[in-house]
């Protein structure tokens, strides 16, 4: 698999286009505000019931006093757990939204910098839906299975050393565990960033052929697997910062300072998140064997209501 | 006594090594019924124990006594026990394991002149006659011991920690033995009270001497109640520790080989108290800390209750939290943990906590069974006062920069959970559950004092405590005295209030249902008014009575005070003045803990703010877009 283009860094392309693909990133992100808004909007109004009139309530505007936020969800008319569902509801929705624009948005990361037009991101979209989805169910079961796997180890772990004399036994294999649950949950990530990439490059209808391919190719892919580590540990800096910066800098009123910073921090998680594909992208355009292929989806307009055709890839 | 042991000691071995021992006191502080000799020898690697007791009794009943009660608390261990039992019917997920078994087994009880009567043991269960129970045995002597004699038991007995479930057992190289011995009942208003081990019962024993010498490998660590007087290292690799403990109730100890040691000194106004703080080496950092706060915690109840008269306090930071948080005369187990940043205050929490049992636990000593509430209800209100002066009333339990937490707003929370199952003096295992047990007795117990305490002034509150800990310490009195020595300290009649916060399960809930303002010539729209009508309603929606104080406040800024009886079900307060009415609100000083519902105390006139509604719109929106991110990660 010898790579067809030697452009710089993986991080520089895929972040180029990420940049070409930014108006699709801030309709996601806006998606995420409103679902967001939308999955508050139930809690807000039994809080507001509650505290609008009262003078206790002004303990949660000036500070925080957590003392009067147990007292409030301890109401039986403000009820946090009831509006889970429809929370849970609405985030499975942004992830349907998600999913629909992972099709438009590899295609324009796949065409690298050069803009797709509107239809053709649409067309996109739509044509590769529902194969994503029956990946994303995939992933869901392998991503399951390897966690519950290796939480099981931890488990195990755990359990050996309970009543281990070696005090700090306990603590250094937890947290080996977990880099190495994070680890593998990320490999199994990028494998099926790379999945996607694939069935969206080659118009694919059956979605094995892709993870077979993500899988071989993601047991090579160690520049690919270096950069996916390095943005996920960038990614846990921004939160940390972000959630350092809210804790000492936000006022406890008015809300808006919270609100900017926290929304900043969201923003930020998307934005790695979505660089993290967009080099799998670059690393996937590099390393595809056939030139054609990639030309063939990037270049070649189709019209709107078109399928992009099949093309399989020796390998 | 205490000189007879070291003398013998002495010359028991070369390798003896006697500590000082300060004598306590020149007159014993309690009755010192009992009196306690155990030899102990415990093996870490099988988690056993073989010892033998000497008990000897002393009969200060008016009659003679034939029968004689023992708790054997460590049979509680087993999957049939009254205590697992319980614990299961609250805690349906709590699986059972095996090394959860523990066990105590008298193997042979001799009773000095009257012979062998291991044959004449019986478990009994009295609270719930459970068959499988056998955390209390008697004995029924062939001749009765007279008012003033005395009697000796001489025991051998056999134990089996458990891994710890609840207090006492091992985990890891950690151990804690306690209620490990053969312990006698109470001969307490007219009977033997001597009750099973349940899930949320503690404890209640006769105030004696300990003379306890435990044998166990040279590397362990070890803490115990009282003062240690001997240590001695043997040929075969083990050490014999001595203790010498006066005017207790029982008797705790612990070992661990991974112990850091932090020493310290209290002086308090009956001298120097040795603190040891034995913690667990990931905690170490916390041990300064554990110390800084028991030392203010001392000092704070030596000025307000009278002196620690004990010369030892040990703190055990212990392996699990199911060891964590017990108290133990003389020793007390604290929680912590090694992340916990200075302003989440669990740590000191638990030891201000803890502490405060040394006083009402270990000294006043109530029956935990009967009127657990005397003991960690008044426990849980000193704590809070201890908390609010170290710390500040609304931060004593969280003091960060964004969030904050008071440990009374913590009670309070606990009671108005669940404040109609139980009153506060329902036997500690009869309540409807372990939430309830927990919610009522610390939580509702602590509202209900601090709420009095808005009725007699805290003066009068701290004087009634100091009356009541100085006159009935080594005495186990009961809550009819309690209740009697804070009517006669504050010179009041209490009983209304007693009825209702102690004995009943009333609840409290005042409300403003209304406040309004509208112009005195409110049916001409002609002529704009000046003047204002304006009306408050209170309303008592509970069916506990109590007078409560009304703050009105109007847009000029003047603002009064009015007071309501609370004997009718609701009250209306109208105002005609040149000002608009602001707000009206049902015990503006927050005195009045006891009323479950703070939200509806007050009531702010024709507006309505939106601030904490954003607020708290913005945490959860931001939440459920994190969640909504991580489930995208997936897709």
């Amino acid at each position: 698999m010898d790579g067809v283009k030697t452009r710089g860094s993986l991080f520089v392309d895929g972040g180029k286009r990420l940049m070409a693909a930014k108006p699709h990133l801030v309709t996601l992100y806006i998606a995420n505000l409103i679902f967001g808004w939308f999955a508050a909007f139930g809690l807000s109004a039994q809080v507001g019931a509650v505290t609008g009139t009262s003078l206790y309530s002004e303990r949660l505007v000036r500070g925080f006093d957590l003392g009067v936020f147990l007292d409030l969800i301890n109401r039986p008319e403000v009820t946090p757990y009831s509006q889970v569902p429809v929370a849970l509801a609405l985030s499975a929705l942004f992830v349907v939204f998600l999913l629909f624009l992972t099709g438009g948005i590899t295609t324009q990361y796949l065409s690298n910098t050069a803009g797709i037009g509107r239809s053709r991101f649409y067309a996109a979209c739509g044509e590769n839906f529902w194969q994503l989805v029956r990946l994303a169910l995939v992933l869901i079961v392998v991503a399951g299975l390897v966690g519950g796997m290796l939480q099981a180890i931890r488990a195990g772990l755990d359990s050996a050393t309970d009543n281990s004399p070696h005090y700090r036994a306990g603590l250094v294999l937890q947290s080996a565990m977990f880099v190495i649950q994070a680890l593998a949950v990320l490999w199994v990530r990028m494998w099926f960033d790379l999945a996607q990439t694939q069935l969206i490059a080659t118009g694919a209808r059956r979605i094995r052929p892709s993870i077979g391919y993500g899988f071989k190719s993601a047991r090579r892919a160690f520049e690919l697997y270096g950069s996916y580590v390095l943005l996920g540990i960038v990614t846990a800096i921004v939160v940390a910062l972000g959630l350092f910066v809210w804790w000492t800098e936000a006022p406890a009123s008015p809300v808006i300072i919270s609100f900017l910073i926290l929304q900043s921090t969201l923003a930020c998680l998307l934005v790695f998140r979505w660089w993290q594909r967009a080099i799998a992208a670059a690393w996937y355009e590099r390393n595809i064997p056939l030139p054609v292929a990639i030309e063939s989806v990037s270049s070649a307009p189709l019209p709107p209501e078109s399928v992009v055709p099949e093309m399989p890839l020796s390998q | 006594m205490r000189l007879g042991i070291l003398v013998a000691l002495l010359s028991w071995s070369s390798f003896a090594h006697a500590e000082h021992a300060p004598p306590q006191s020149n007159v014993p502080l309690s009755n010192r019924i009992v009196r306690y000799n155990i030899d102990a020898t415990y093996d870490p690697k099988t988690h056993t124990l073989e010892a033998t007791e000497i008990l000897t009794y002393k009969n200060q009943t008016a009659q003679p006594l034939s029968v004689f009660p023992f708790h054997l608390y460590l049979n509680g261990f087993q999957p049939n026990s009254s205590f697992t039992r319980e614990a299961h019917r609250d805690y349906r997920n709590e699986e059972w394991k095996s090394s959860y078994l523990g066990s105590i087994e008298i193997k042979k009880l001799e009773v000095v002149g009257q012979g062998d009567l291991t044959s004449r043991l019986q478990f009994v269960a009295p609270d719930d006659h459970n068959p499988d129970d056998r955390t209390v045995a008697q004995v029924q002597l062939p001749r009765a011991i007279a008012a003033g004699e005395s009697v000796e038991f001489r025991i051998q007995f056999h134990d089996k920690f458990p891994e710890v479930v609840a207090r006492t057992g091992y985990k890891g190289t950690f151990m804690m033995g306690a209620q490990w011995f053969p312990k006698v009942g109470v001969w307490w208003h007219g009977s033997w009270n001597c009750h099973q081990f349940h899930e949320t019962t503690e404890f209640f024993a006769d105030f004696g001497v300990f003379d306890v010498k435990l044998t166990l490998p040279q590397d362990q660590i070890v803490g115990a109640t009282g003062v240690k007087t001997l240590s001695v290292n043997n040929p075969n690799g083990t050490t014999t520790l001595a203790f010498h403990a006066e005017d207790v109730h029982d008797f705790a100890w612990t070992a661990d080989p991974r112990y850091r040691v932090f020493d310290d000194t209290f002086n308090g106004s009956s001298g120097p108290v040795h603190i040891r703080t034995l913690m667990q080496p990931e905690n170490a950092a916390h041990g300064p800390r554990y110390n800084a706060i028991a030392k203010r915690t001392m000092e704070l109840f030596d000025r307000w209750y009278g002196p620690y008269p004990y010369h030892e306090l040990t703190i055990v930071d212990p392996a699990t939290l199911r060891a964590g948080g017990m108290e133990y005369p003389t020793l007390i187990t604290a929680d912590t943990a090694w992340f916990l940043p200075d302003s989440l205050l669990l740590t000191e929490t638990v030891v201000v906590h803890e502490f405060g049992h040394q006083y009402w636990y270990a000294m006043v000593a109530t029956n935990e069974f009967e009127e657990a509430w005397l003991d960690e209800g008044i426990n849980t209100y000193t704590e809070i006062k201890t908390l609010d002066t170290l710390y500040g009333k609304d931060h004593s339990l969280i003091n960060g920069k964004r969030i904050t937490w008071g440990d009374a707003q913590e009670q309070h929370y606990s009671y108005e959970k669940s404040p109609r199952f139980d009153p506060i003096t329902r036997y500690a295992y009869q309540f409807a559950s372990e939430r309830s047990y927990g919610d009522i007795t610390y939580g509702k117990t602590a509202c209900a004092l601090l709420t009095l305490e808005s009725l007699i002034g805290e003066q009068t509150m701290q004087r009634a405590l100091r009356t009541w800990f100085q006159r009935y310490r080594f005495t186990h009195p009961s809550g009819a005295e309690f209740l009697k020595t804070i009517e006669e300290v504050s010179g009041r009649d209490l009983g209304w209030y007693f009825n209702q916060a102690i004995y009943g399960t009333e609840v409290l809930d005042y409300e403003v249902s209304s406040a309004a303002s509208w112009p005195a010539n409110w049916y001409d729209d002609r002529k704009p008014s000046s003047n204002y009508h304006s009306e408050v309603v209170i309303h008592r929606k509970g069916e506990f009575i109590l007078p409560v104080e009304v703050e009105i406040k109007f847009d000029d800024g003047s603002h009064l005070r009015e007071y309501w009886d609370g004997k009718d079900r609701w009250t209306r307060f109208s105002y005609d003045k040149k000002a608009r009415l602001l707000s009206a609100e049902v015990d503006p000083d927050r005195k009045v803990w006891l009323d479950v519902d703070l939200f509806n105390n007050s009531r702010l006139a024709g507006f309505s703010s939106g601030d904490a509604r954003r607020k708290l719109a913005n945490y959860w929106m931001t939440f459920w877009q994190l969640i909504a991110q991580a489930m995208g990660w997936m897709a």
